[in-house]
Order: structure tokens, then C-alpha cells, then sequence
């Protein structure tokens, strides 16, 4: 009975985005059993995040216009008559620049300048193409468009073939690869990928790609050029954001974040904390609806309007955004950004600032005004004041320098890595990759099988509850309840009987530290 | 140092990777950062004190992304501007054709802004005089009919930055006597401009 | 081949109706065979159903034609395996360079009534199926085709395209009406070979059976040994083997009801009858040697097809329980005589050996202490039947009875079953 209450409460979080704190007996010991909003990391406050599950998110297509009609006033396209269509297009900037001056051995280049019929530009793990609704090549993440054209014709030829017979095409496959397809109009999006990644992951990041899109456009600039000639190429707008899709990407085959439908926070105690918010929401100007404190992708801290609540998903748009562009890190950046999943329809501007120099910690400002620059830029101004003035500094510079834990403080024999999500704040804690996963490859391999484990958890027919998978080098336990959801690597000399007597004395762990793992005590304005 | 005062609404335009946040780093923190390019998203605004004589003015530089998605987004960051530095790409002839554009956009719509043309990366066509696509030539004789200054700088060697900036804060030092009276600074401006909060619905 | 089943599931009265994965299409393609625009009717050289429109046919091929090159792309060497699409997935295969076999298999859909006269939701279950399994199908498909015809290759060698598409009609005619995908698991992709355990001593007598009958009878190149549908031993190639055993254990076999499980006056048992020094007949060739006008003529199959490639006769020779596998060079003439000096020489023997294994088998049972023997059986109701009063009547047994008999449809096999669960003591 009373789990049954407590999962109606639990969805209808879902539904209506706005929750009632959950009265929470927060037991020392918590049983896996436990249900959401108890578990530990569980806000007591009202939730943070747009509560959404994993695979609901992104098999929807939900990006629909939220706002009222006058907030595309934000828009890009404002104030610009069709007349000036015709000097733009005189100097189209099409061609791939050459990389800015003295600029060595840029990545983006090296990319770019790949041979497409080369053994080395096949051994890539994974390619991302996106393209027109025409064919016409927008995105490649190796070699160039143009050297890529007819292959993407190919791509679009096959999408219309089937489409043609009423049909829609998934996926092929072939002997260790794969080639996902995602068709997102105007847009389509192919994936290639090496190994074992599932298609359903694969998916999952054509369609991060195609909201990171959306981020810098908006759907609905997006759907208005191509209504207005099919043919548009849209590298025109993209151009520039290459390197945005390339760090993305990689986001994606990294952070387990993107995968839970969560973000992790930056370790920090309790009263340090919330001292910060309080800061972050005293310096709080009219415009403002969302402030965030992040160091890289992790979470510091967090202030929104009370009516509005930020999708995880748009958080690590956001997050890879603030990381991807140098001119931030000693200026004050101000950019229009569109959250997709907040409202596909219109942009925000926000206000971006590396406050602390020579560390990662990242002031995100969003307003729904445009020319609120000045107003928000002395937010920061008076943010940083207060931090000084409460003496919130210390603690946060102590916090930035080091922003993980090792595995070793929980005491779990064999365990060498875990990720932990509390269902209910949407919020996740990992300990550092460290040991044998100091390589990028070790750690992509890592995460690659947390991906597999995930996927048959989430199985979109057949579900399970938990998993247990053996190879040679690991053994990994996956578990997931209503309120939590666990993953564990353990050595390979774990057993089975090791990692279900880990979950326990893990949980306990994550329960005594949450307040420095978790933010538990979310700020409105 | 809470408010934030500015004298001189600077912008630099031009296409994308021509080099202005180069620019803009160059003059302001002296360095020139050397790894992957990466564009710059929006806009970036940082305020830089100088001295003219025996005066201190701070110029408010924004240095806007150069493509095409955040043309639109453009006017904000002109509107008003002392001066423009529209930049270009010595070694890429469309990017002065983009010059052009952002030349023509500015008469039309700020006549009080003054243009300064600047080509950039003089260190490459140092290195190899072929690499030269924009004649020296061509562009003084349009700096002179459209009456703008031309420079032509490298930002990996901080060849003519300084004296680039130099020259836009001693033209606005000169230049401000003769401002019309009762124009507003930049900031009342975007003080008074406030839009109607615009409500937000969930979906 | 569409099987329809009401699930329990019926809210107020509607019935939600799933369906089972079904053939679509099925088709064998050489891309070098019509290059050029306008004759690409000329790479179809098998296509069911054939009573599609050219042009179809011709797009189907297309587009296969168009996935494998495009996965080549990205790895040269190993094309597109298989095609995900919302309603259906294909399965490529190409067994011989440039020949393609295609296999387009529907998904399994569940229909969902809506009220008010509007056509019914149609969701299609997309994860339900596995690309092994029907892998496995196709290429079982392919090795069935070349025990019988042998290689595509061979066939264009000795009577070009039009012998080859004459070949495939024939072959893929009759056995893609016995292809029942529905049913298919992954018992498929294993495509084992069942061992039947045997202690030494017999197996030994088996041997020796084996080399007697390969020395008399010297034409004998190969020969396999069954019993109770299960290998005890072989001289063919694994490979070969393995095909083999599907082939008699799926479709041989099944078509020929134990003579032995039959009443003393059925009609099935004609040659028992007359016959009381053995059990022994002929599951392939003559149906009776008495019958002077009787062709004598074995069906061919092929093996080796890597290296010797070689073509033989196939005799298969029961009785009782006991079965055996005699190839013969092709090359070699058949003729009554051989037959039946081979059904005198091998028929006593046999129908000795096949009493002796099953004595044998139940005094190992019966070493280990009274053993409860407890099958699962799926299988007809006509045939479990048979098969208790077989067990019934075996000395050693002492007790066998029904533990439930609970006819049921099954949705794998989309047939009329009967599970028997029954228990056998033994002394």
C-alpha cells in the first residue's frame, strides 16, 4: 500500500513537474528496497530537475513549442526582413576555413582534412553524420562534408527508399558495426559505430546531437529555413559549431551523465554549499530564471524560478557549451542558447563568466531578455562580492581543487568503480577513474560496458531489476529500484556474492556523505 | 570595481576565423593562445582601461562570433558602438568580401560609429609572401573612400594590436567633445531598455 | 503461413490480435549478372513470391544492392548483415561470392482495435526477433540447397544461369513451405547435432557393425549411424554431417512413422509382415525391393564442397530404432542387386544391434539405480501416443504413466500440441 501511494507520487512528478517534498524518514541503513525520494540523494526540497526517464526522453518527440508566442521575440530571426536575405547571400560563407592564425594542429582541422576512403578514417569508432532532409551533408565528425557528399546522398537515398514504402528505417548491421538512423525532420542523423554499443545508445547521442542543434537554432528557426527552400544549407548557421558536436560527442562517451538522465555534483560540504546558493540567489537580478554554478559538467549549485525547472539534458547542452569556447574563459561571454527540452520554440541568452581564474568553475546566468547583459554581468559582480563577504570562497576553491573522491573512502573490497543516481533528484554520484582506468581508452571501455549493463536494464520490453555481467578483467553489477539505480565494477576477483553485499555498505556510504555528494537543499528565487 | 564603467562601445566584426578573439587577447591579457581553434559562441565582452594623454578611458569591447546564426543577434552589439573594428583574414579574400558586408551594414545603421579595417595574421604572409589574397592596396583605397582606418596586425607576434586599440581610444578621446549633447551613454541605454517580462508556460 | 491467435488479453469485448513474424520475401541475387540499366531483371535468379510485380521485385534487390555497398564504406570487407526497419528486417547472406540471399521477415505486430470504425493501431514489436536466428535460417537455407544441388557455382559451370534458376525453383519451391519461421529459436542458431550416450561395449559392437559392412560392401564411402534420432557415430565432415542430421531428423524421419509403433495389422508394416528374420527397410530408394518395376534410385547430396566436392548416393537404411547413413560415390551405378545385398547383409544385423543398444541403454539405467525418467516431450498428440506405448512395452519398463496431458496451443510452433509430461520407471 504504501509503496503504492508512494509511486503515484512518484509519477506524478512526472506529469506535472512540480512536487510536494516528500516526507522523508531518512534511515542510517537504507534497504535496496527503499522507494523513491528516500533513497539517498534524494532533494527535501522540491526536485530540481524536470523529472524524466531515461528512454521516454528520447524516444519522444516532445520538443514542442512551450512558450507563449511573444517570448520568440527572443528569437534569432527578430527584426530581419526578408530583404536582407539577398546581401547575405552574395558572401555565403561556405567553404571550410582555413584555421586562424599561428593556430597549430587544431583538432577540428585534422578531422576535417581525413582522406574519407583511408583505412584510418574507417577505423574510427564512431562516426556521426547529420544531414538534410535533401541530402545535403550539414555534419560530418571525420573528413569533410564536401569529400562525404555522395555517401550522404547514399544516407538520404536509403531514409526516402524505405520511407517510400511506408516503413521507417532503423538500423543495418553488420559484422562489429552498426549504422543507426534517426530521422528528426528536417534533419537526419546516421550513427556508425564499432563494438558493442547498442543501438538504442547510439541513438540516445544522434539524438543529443540533434538537440545540440536545436540549442544553437531553435526548432523553430530550424523547421523556418527549410521551409522556406528545401535545399538550404545549413552549414551556413552551423558553421563554427563543429567543435561543439566534436566535444559533445565525446561528452557522451565519457560521462555517465548523458546515459542516467543525470549530473553528477561537484563534492562539497553541506553548509559550504548551501552558503554558495544562498550567495547565488541573494545576487539574483528581476531577468534572471535560472543560475548555475558548475565546474565542467558537475553541478555546484543551482537557483531557478519557482515555476520553472531545467532538463538534465539541457544542462549538459548548456554545460558543454560554457566548456567549448576559449573567448569565455577571459571575457564575459553572452550568447543566445535554446533549451530544447525547456522550450524548443525560443532562446535564452545567457550570460557566461569563468569566475574564479586558473580554475573550472563556470557562472551561467539565463535570462529570457536579451539586452539584460549589463544587468546580469553586475549579478556576477555582486555574486562574487557576497562570496568573498560570507567567507563561501575558501570552501568552494578547496572544493575546485579537488573535484572527485577516490573509491577506497567506501571500503568495498574488489570495488574499483560505481555510479550512483538517486531517481528522485535526478542527481548521480561516481568516484574518480583512477587505477587501471587512467587511459581515455580504459575509461571509454568502462563506460561502454556501463552502457550494455543500462541498456538491458532498460530494455524497452523486457526490463530487469538487476544484472550481473562477467568478463575477464571485471565484473559488473547493475541494479535498479524505484529509487535508485546502481552500477558497480568490481575487479576480477569479485563474485556475485561480493557485489549484492556491496550494495548495502555502499549505500550506507553514499547516505553519510549525501550531504557532500548531493545537493539536497535546492534554491528557487 | 562594482559597476562596471565604460566609456567606448568597441565591436570587432568580421567572418568567422579571422581571428578577433585572438585580437581582443592579444590586446588585453598580451598572450596568444596556441591549440585547437575554437569558435567563439555569441559574444564575448570584456572592458579594457587605456591611456590616452593623461586620461584613463576604458573601452568596452565585444567581440561578436562570426557566423552567420548570430548575424541577427549582431545589431545588440553594435548598436551604439564608438567604433567598429571590422577584421579580416589577409590569407582569405571572401573573408574582405564579408568585410564589405559588415561595412555596409554599419553605414546603414551607425552612422556615428567610426570603421577601422584590420587585416590580420601579417606573421603568415611574413612567412610566405604567396599566401597574400588581400591586396594592401585595394583596402586602403576603400578605407579612404568609405573613411575608415586601415591596419593590418598579427596577433601571434602583437604586430600593430596595441597601436590598433591605441588609435580607437585616442579617436573616441578626440572624437567625444563632439558628441551631441544629451545622448545617453551606453548603459542608461540598456538600463532604460528593459523588455515586458515575458511569461513562461510549461508544457 | 500467417498464424493469427486471440490473446487472453480482451478488454470489453475487443480482441487485440497478434501475429507471428512471417516470410515476406525471399530472394537469391548476382549483381554481376545484369550491369547494365535495364537489365536488372537479369540478377533476380530466384525470387518468391514470384507472383510480384517486376518492378518490385527489381526495387527489393535494389535496395539491397544499395545497403551493401553503402556498409562497404565503412568496412570493405564485411557488408551489411542485416536491415532493421519499423515493419520488417532483412537478412543478407552471400554464400558464394557475388551471389546474395535475402531474407525479408515481417515483424511481429500486435493489432489493437479502436472504437468508433477506425482502422485498427498496428504496433509492430521490433525487438522480438533476432537477427541470429534468422541468420542461422538463411544459412541453414543455403546449406540445405547445396547437400542436394551443391554449389551455386557448380551449377553455372555445368548449364549456366538458366540450370541454376532451374535448380533454385525447384529446391526453394517445396522447402521454404517447410521453412516455419514463427517457430524458429535459437536451437536454430546452434544447429547442433544430438549424441545418443552409450557405454563402450556397445558402442564398440557399432564400430565393428560399421567396418564389416564398409568391407563387404566396398562401394560404401561413408556411412553414419543413428539411433533414437540421435548421432552414435559418423565418417562425414562435421559440417556435412550437421546438415545431414537436420535434414534427417526434420524431414526424412518425420515423414516416415515407426512401422514398429504401428498395430500388428496396420498397413504401415507390409514388410514386417513378410518378412520375420528383421526389421530392416529402406527410408530412401525402393519403397519395396519386391516390386520387380520398383526405379532403384537414391537421392544425391553433396559434401566436401570446400575441397573434394564430391557427389553421392544417399541410402538411408531403419530398423526399429536404429538408423544408418550409406553415401556412395555417385559415379557409382546402383542396382537392385546391391540393394538387396545390403538389405540381407545389413537388415538381421541391424534389427540385432538396434534391440541390443536399447537393452543396453536400459541396464545403464537400471546400474544406476531405478531412475525416474521425466521428458517434456512437444510434440503431436498423435506421435506421443505412439511413443508411450512403445516405452510401455519395453520389458525394462515397469511403470509409465501420464503426469499431465494438457493440450495446448503453442505460440513458437503455431500448432496443435499436446505436452506430455510422463514418467518411466525402469527395473
Amino acid at each position: 500500500m504504501a509503496a503504492d501511494v508512494d509511486r503515484q507520487l512518484w509519477e506524478s512528478t512526472n506529469g506535472s513537474l512540480s512536487i510536494e517534498p516528500v516526507c522523508s524518514d531518512r534511515a542510517d541503513s537504507p534497504a535496496p528496497g527503499l522507494v523513491s525520494g528516500t533513497e539517498p540523494g534524494a532533494g527535501q526540497e522540491t526536485a530540481m530537475f524536470a523529472h524524466t526517464e531515461s528512454f521516454e526522453d528520447l524516444t519522444a518527440d516532445t520538443e514542442g513549442a512551450g512558450l507563449e508566442p511573444q517570448e520568440r521575440e527572443a528569437s534569432l530571426q527578430e527584426g530581419r526582413g526578408e530583404d536582407e536575405e539577398e546581401p547575405r547571400e552574395e558572401c555565403a560563407v561556405i567553404g571550410r576555413q582555413q584555421q586562424e592564425g599561428g593556430r597549430e594542429g587544431g583538432v577540428r582541422d585534422k578531422d576535417k582534412d581525413e582522406d574519407v576512403t583511408s583505412d584510418a578514417w574507417r577505423a574510427h569508432r564512431k562516426h556521426v553524420f547529420v544531414l538534410s532532409e535533401a541530402g545535403k551533408p550539414i555534419y560530418s565528425r571525420y573528413g569533410s562534408e564536401e569529400a562525404l557528399s555522395s555517401t550522404m546522398g547514399v544516407m538520404m537515398a536509403l531514409v526516402s527508399f524505405v520511407q517510400s514504402g511506408d516503413n521507417t528505417i532503423r538500423s543495418i548491421q553488420g559484422d562489429g558495426y552498426r549504422v543507426v538512423f534517426l530521422r528528426r525532420s528536417p534533419l537526419v542523423l546516421v550513427g556508425v559505430s564499432r563494438g558493442s554499443q547498442s543501438a538504442g545508445q547510439l541513438l540516445r547521442e544522434l539524438q543529443y546531437v540533434y538537440l545540440g542543434i536545436v540549442s544553437l537554432l531553435s526548432a523553430t528557426q530550424l523547421q523556418r529555413v527549410f521551409a522556406h527552400r528545401q535545399s538550404y544549407d545549413l552549414r551556413r548557421l552551423l558553421s563554427g559549431s563543429e567543435h561543439l558536436t566534436g566535444s559533445l560527442l565525446r561528452l557522451l562517451e565519457r560521462d555517465p551523465g548523458p546515459l542516467l538522465s543525470a549530473v553528477a555534483c561537484l563534492p562539497l560540504p553541506g553548509p559550504a554549499r548551501d552558503r554558495v546558493s544562498a550567495c547565488l540567489r541573494q545576487a539574483r537580478a528581476p531577468p534572471l530564471t535560472f543560475s548555475l554554478l558548475l565546474a565542467g559538467t558537475r553541478l555546484v549549485s543551482l537557483v531557478r524560478r519557482r515555476d520553472l525547472h531545467l532538463h538534465h539534458l539541457d544542462l549538459h547542452l548548456l554545460a558543454n557549451m560554457a566548456a567549448s569556447c576559449s573567448a569565455f574563459r577571459e571575457a564575459e561571454g553572452w550568447t543566445p542558447v535554446c533549451l530544447p527540452k525547456l522550450n524548443a520554440a525560443g532562446f535564452f541568452h545567457a550570460h557566461v563568466s569563468f569566475p574564479l581564474p586558473g580554475t573550472p568553475l563556470c557562472l551561467l546566468l539565463l535570462s529570457t531578455e536579451r539586452e539584460a547583459f549589463f544587468e546580469l554581468s553586475a549579478c556576477k559582480q555582486r555574486f562574487l562580492e557576497l562570496l568573498h563577504k560570507r567567507n563561501a570562497l575558501l570552501g568552494l576553491q578547496e572544493a575546485l581543487s579537488c573535484p572527485t573522491y577516490s573509491v577506497a573512502l567506501v571500503g568495498v573490497p574488489e570495488l574499483r568503480h560505481f555510479v550512483y543516481k538517486s531517481r528522485s533528484s535526478g542527481l548521480y554520484t561516481s568516484p574518480e577513474l583512477e587505477g587501471p582506468y587512467s587511459s581515455d581508452e580504459e575509461q571509454e571501455r568502462l563506460m561502454c560496458l556501463y552502457q550494455q549493463l543500462h541498456s538491458r536494464l532498460h530494455h524497452p520490453t523486457r526490463p530487469l531489476s538487476s544484472i550481473y555481467h562477467t568478463t575477464h578483467t571485471h565484473n559488473l553489477y547493475a541494479k535498479v529500484t524505484s529509487g535508485f539505480e546502481l552500477y558497480l565494477c568490481f575487479s576480477a576477483l569479485g563474485t556475485k556474492a561480493i557485489a549484492e553485499a556491496a550494495v548495502s555498505k555502499l549505500l550506507k556510504w553514499i547516505r553519510k556523505e549525501e550531504d557532500r555528494l548531493f545537493i539536497l537543499n535546492p534554491l528557487t528565487y | 570595481m562594482t559597476a562596471m564603467r565604460v566609456d567606448a562601445k568597441v565591436v570587432m566584426l568580421g567572418k568567422e576565423s579571422v581571428g578577433k578573439t585572438s585580437l581582443v587577447e592579444r590586446y588585453v591579457h598580451h598572450r596568444f593562445l596556441v591549440g585547437p581553434y575554437q569558435n567563439t559562441i555569441g559574444a564575448a565582452f570584456v572592458a579594457k582601461p587605456t591611456h590616452v594623454g593623461d586620461k584613463v578611458i576604458t573601452l568596452g569591447i565585444w567581440d561578436t562570433a562570426g557566423s552567420e546564426r548570430y548575424e541577427a543577434m549582431s545589431r545588440i552589439y553594435y548598436r551604439g558602438a564608438r567604433a567598429a573594428i571590422v577584421c579580416y583574414d589577409l590569407t582569405d579574400s571572401s573573408s574582405f568580401q564579408r568585410a564589405r558586408f559588415w561595412v555596409k551594414e554599419l553605414q546603414n545603421c551607425e552612422e556615428h560609429c567610426k570603421i577601422y579595417l584590420c587585416g590580420t595574421k601579417t606573421d603568415l604572409i611574413e612567412a610566405d609572401r604567396a599566401a597574400r589574397q588581400v591586396d594592401y592596396h585595394d583596402v586602403q583605397d576603400f578605407a579612404d573612400e568609405i573613411g575608415a582606418q586601415h591596419f593590418e596586425t598579427s596577433s601571434k607576434t602583437g604586430n600593430n594590436v596595441d597601436e590598433l586599440f591605441q588609435k580607437v581610444a585616442e579617436d573616441y578621446n578626440s572624437s567625444s567633445f563632439e558628441v551631441m549633447p544629451g545622448e545617453m551613454s551606453f548603459i542608461q541605454k540598456m538600463k532604460n531598455l528593459r523588455l515586458p517580462h515575458v511569461a513562461l508556460r510549461l508544457h | 503461413m500467417l498464424c493469427v491467435f486471440f490473446s487472453p488479453r480482451m478488454a470489453s469485448g475487443m480482441q487485440e490480435k497478434q501475429y507471428t513474424p512471417s516470410l515476406l520475401s525471399f530472394f537469391i541475387y548476382n549483381p554481376k549478372f545484369g550491369p547494365r540499366e535495364g537489365e536488372e531483371e537479369k540478377k533476380i535468379l530466384f525470387y518468391h513470391p514470384s507472383e510480384l510485380d517486376k518492378n518490385e521485385k527489381i526495387r527489393s534487390v535494389g535496395l539491397c544492392e544499395a545497403i551493401v555497398q553503402f556498409t562497404r564504406t565503412f568496412c570493405p570487407t564485411k557488408p551489411a548483415k542485416s536491415l532493421h526497419t519499423q515493419k520488417n528486417r532483412q537478412i543478407f547472406y552471400e554464400p558464394e561470392e557475388h551471389f546474395w540471399m535475402v531474407m525479408v521477415v515481417r515483424n511481429p505486430m500486435i493489432e489493437k482495435p479502436n472504437k468508433d470504425g477506425k482502422p485498427p493501431t498496428i504496433e509492430y514489436q521490433e525487438d522480438e526477433i533476432l537477427d541470429s536466428v534468422y541468420g542461422a535460417v538463411l544459412q541453414q537455407c543455403y546449406s540445405m540447397y547445396k547437400l542436394f544441388n551443391g554449389t551455386f557455382g557448380r551449377a553455372m559451370e555445368a548449364g549456366g544461369v538458366e540450370m541454376l534458376t532451374q535448380k533454385l525453383e525447384k529446391f526453394f519451391y517445396r522447402y521454404l513451405q517447410t521453412l516455419h519461421l514463427q517457430s524458429c529459436d535459437l536451437l536454430d542458431v546452434f544447429g547442433g547435432i544430438s549424441f545418443f550416450p552409450l557405454d563402450k561395449m556397445t558402442y564398440l559392437k557399432i564400430q565393428s557393425f560399421v567396418n564389416r559392412v564398409e568391407q563387404s560392401l566396398s562401394l560404401i564411402k561413408y556411412t553414419a549411424f543413428l539411433y533414437n534420432d540421435q548421432l552414435i557415430w559418423s565418417g562425414l565432415e562435421q559440417d556435412d554431417m550437421r546438415i545431414l542430421y537436420k535434414y534427417l531428423t526434420t524431414s526424412l524421419f518425420p515423414r516416415h512413422t515407426e512401422p514398429e509403433l504401428a498395430g500388428r495389422d496396420s498397413p504401415l508394416r507390409p514388410e514386417v509382415a513378410g518378412n520375420l528374420l528383421h526389421y530392416g527397410r529402406f527410408l530412401t530408394g525402393p519403397a519395396s525391393l519386391k516390386d520387380p518395376d520398383a526405379k532403384i534410385r537414391f537421392p544425391r547430396i553433396f559434401v566436401n564442397t570446400e575441397d573434394s566436392y564430391e557427389e553421392l548416393h544417399l541410402i538411408v537404411y531403419k530398423a526399429m530404432s536404429a538408423a544408418v547413413c550409406f553415401m556412395i560415390s555417385a559415379a557409382e551405378d546402383l542396382t537392385r542387386e546391391f540393394c538387396e545385398q545390403l538389405d540381407s547383409l545389413v537388415g538381421p544385423q541391424l534389427t540385432l544391434l538396434a534391440s541390443d543398444i536399447c537393452e543396453q541403454y536400459n541396464i545403464n539405467r537400471r546400474i544406476s539405480g531405478s531412475v525416474l525418467i521425466s521428458l517434456t516431450l512437444r510434440q503431436t498428440p498423435r506421435k506421443c501416443l505412439a511413443l508411450l506405448a512403445l516405452l510401455s512395452s519395453n520389458k525394462h519398463t515397469i511403470g509409465a504413466h501420464i503426469k499431465r496431458n494438457i493440450c495446448y496451443f503453442d505460440s513458437q510452433r503455431s500448432q496443435a500440441c499436446a505436452l506430455f509430461q510422463y514418467s518411466i520407471y525402469t527395473i
